[in-house]
């Protein structure tokens, strides 16, 4: 009962609240997809931690993708020890960096006084709800190794199954509580997209990968100054 | 135009449809009686990967007469729930455990008139069912090609997960395979020798790799292959999980590093002149 709760009606009820709702929010307020930036109100910390994060997550976050849907060719790619070895420590390095990043954007938010200030309720809960799930994605790697493997034996069949609205819980049934956790934190965090400044990340704002970096000029030297 | 407040309404409706949906319980058909033949199918089915009748004892124990010395009300309640058994302690069931290396024997999830079926075998049975690795013609097993199929060097022919995804082995280097499910080195002595761990590979019955392997059964000749391979590593002590550990530790750690400098040299080429100001507001 508990595995059909936490694996069949936690991600439908994520992924419908999460289009009902995006779909909601771009037809009423759809100046507010954004990421509202407070670069301008503090930017020597966020630099940090916003390079690190997004660089470190979107790779992360491309590999679980690749991997659920094209399992063929995951499986091809991890073939052979070494192969499988250079994947999953890189991996463990970028949930690192993004660990890093993610402690940096909390700190950021908690020290930094014109920051605090435009911080809601949302942006706290989003915050401790990505750190958590990249504690628990890195803790999935490095405890119960090699996650890139068994994935496609586990999570993968069993977002297929829900896909296919003929959910099956049994290749995830048998997991460490640990993992279990980290499936249900993705729905959890898909959930929050249409509350949160997440909603950004639906912009697809990629070409921020490789844009040149862009000068603010100000021209009000006084505050300069101060 | 809805008016704003039904918007959530339409949400909610969805959401409980989609919800009760997935929620409901597939509808079991009917069982079919049971008899003899029936019940060989089924022990074919679910219980040669341990179990022989009168070829000797696998990972299990030999069947040939175990329905004369057991209770048929004992064998029925073990047959149906044999975790059960074992969690409440009932005294043969603890005995078996500790005879047998400790290895439970795996819940099937069988239906009454299966266990039934399978009993009414387990009465007429003859010694006619030779161990899976006494008689068949001996499969030569191949260590080096176990050891591919092991690792994912080499994919299973019907598409089944690596082993090492999940399972290390004192037959590879550090830092060595998965310990999402326990360390295979010892695992031939457990299992009843080569013979024994090859049937337990040809009739997968742990619970968590029945979904895995259920559609993607090992060939015979994979069985030989990794059971050879399996029997070689079982020369050797187990790896050492500190060792392991500190091995993935510290490259994932240095991959880090690496990244960190990265992230170093994109900063300096940042223009300092136009930034310390603008960091400074």
């Amino acid at each position: 009962m508990a595995d059909l709760v936490l694996f069949v009606a936690i991600p439908y009820a994520a992924v419908v609240v999460a289009v009902v709702l995006t779909l909601y929010r771009y037809a009423n307020n759809r100046f507010s997809y954004s990421s509202l930036s407070s670069q301008l109100l503090e930017n020597s910390v966020l630099s940090w931690a916003s390079v690190a994060w997004h660089y470190a997550i979107l790779l992360i976050l491309t590999a679980h993708v690749l991997a659920a849907l094209f399992p063929g060719l995951w499986a091809r790619l991890l073939g052979g020890q070494v192969r499988l070895y250079v994947i999953e420590i890189t991996g463990m390095g970028l949930a690192l960096i993004a660990i890093i990043g993610m402690g940096l954007f909390i700190w950021r938010r908690l020290t930094n006084p014109r920051a605090r200030a435009v911080t809601s309720t949302g942006d706290w809960v989003l915050l401790a709800v990505l750190l958590a799930q990249v504690v628990l994605g890195f803790i999935t790697a490095f405890v119960y190794r090699w996650g890139a493997l068994w994935y496609l034996q586990t999570a993968a069949p069993w977002l297929e199954s829900l896909v296919r609205l003929n959910p099956d819980t049994s290749y995830v049934a048998l997991m460490p509580w640990v993992i279990k956790l980290h499936f249900v934190g993705g729905f959890v965090t898909i959930a929050l997209i249409p509350f949160t400044r997440l909603s950004h990340a639906l912009t697809i704002p990629v070409s921020y990968l490789w844009r040149p970096y862009r000068l603010v000029i100000w021209n009000r030297r006084q505050a300069v100054r101060e | 135009m809805i008016p704003k407040k039904k918007w959530w309404l339409l949400g909610l409706v969805l959401l409980a449809g989609f919800v009760s949906g997935g929620l409901l319980p597939s509808i079991q058909a009917a069982p079919p009686g049971q008899s003899a033949e029936e019940g060989e199918a089924l022990f074919q089915q679910y219980c040669t990967g341990c179990h022989t009748i009168g070829g000797g004892d696998l990972a299990g124990p030999d069947l040939l007469g175990v329905a004369e010395k057991r209770d048929p009300e004992w064998l029925e309640h073990w047959l149906a729930e044999p975790d059960k058994m074992i969690a409440d302690g009932d005294p043969i069931a603890l005995q078996l455990l500790a005879q047998y290396n400790n290895i439970p024997m795996p819940n099937q999830h069988l239906t009454l008139s299966e266990i039934d079926a399978l009993l009414a075998y387990l009465g007429v049975a003859q010694p006619s069912l030779p161990s899976p690795g006494a008689g068949q013609p001996a499969l030569a097993g191949n260590p080096q090609a176990g050891k591919d199929l092991f690792t994912g060097a080499k994919g299973l022919s019907a598409g089944g997960s690596a082993c090492a995804a999940c399972h290390d082995t004192a037959g590879l280097g550090a830092p060595g395979g998965g310990l999402l499910g326990p360390d295979l080195t010892q695992v031939v002595q457990r299992y009843g020798g080569e013979a024994g761990l090859r049937g337990t590979l040809g009739v997968i019955a742990f619970p968590s790799m029945v979904p895995v392997y259920r559609d993607r059964p090992l060939t015979p000749q994979e069985q030989a292959d990794l059971a050879a391979f399996l029997a070689q590593s079982a020369e050797q002590s187990p790896p050492s999980r500190g060792v392991r550990h500190l091995t993935v530790y510290a490259l994932a750690f240095g991959v880090m590093d690496i990244f960190l400098v990265g992230l170093f040299v994109w900063h300096r080429r940042l223009p300092r002149a136009a930034r310390r100001p603008l960091a400074r507001r």
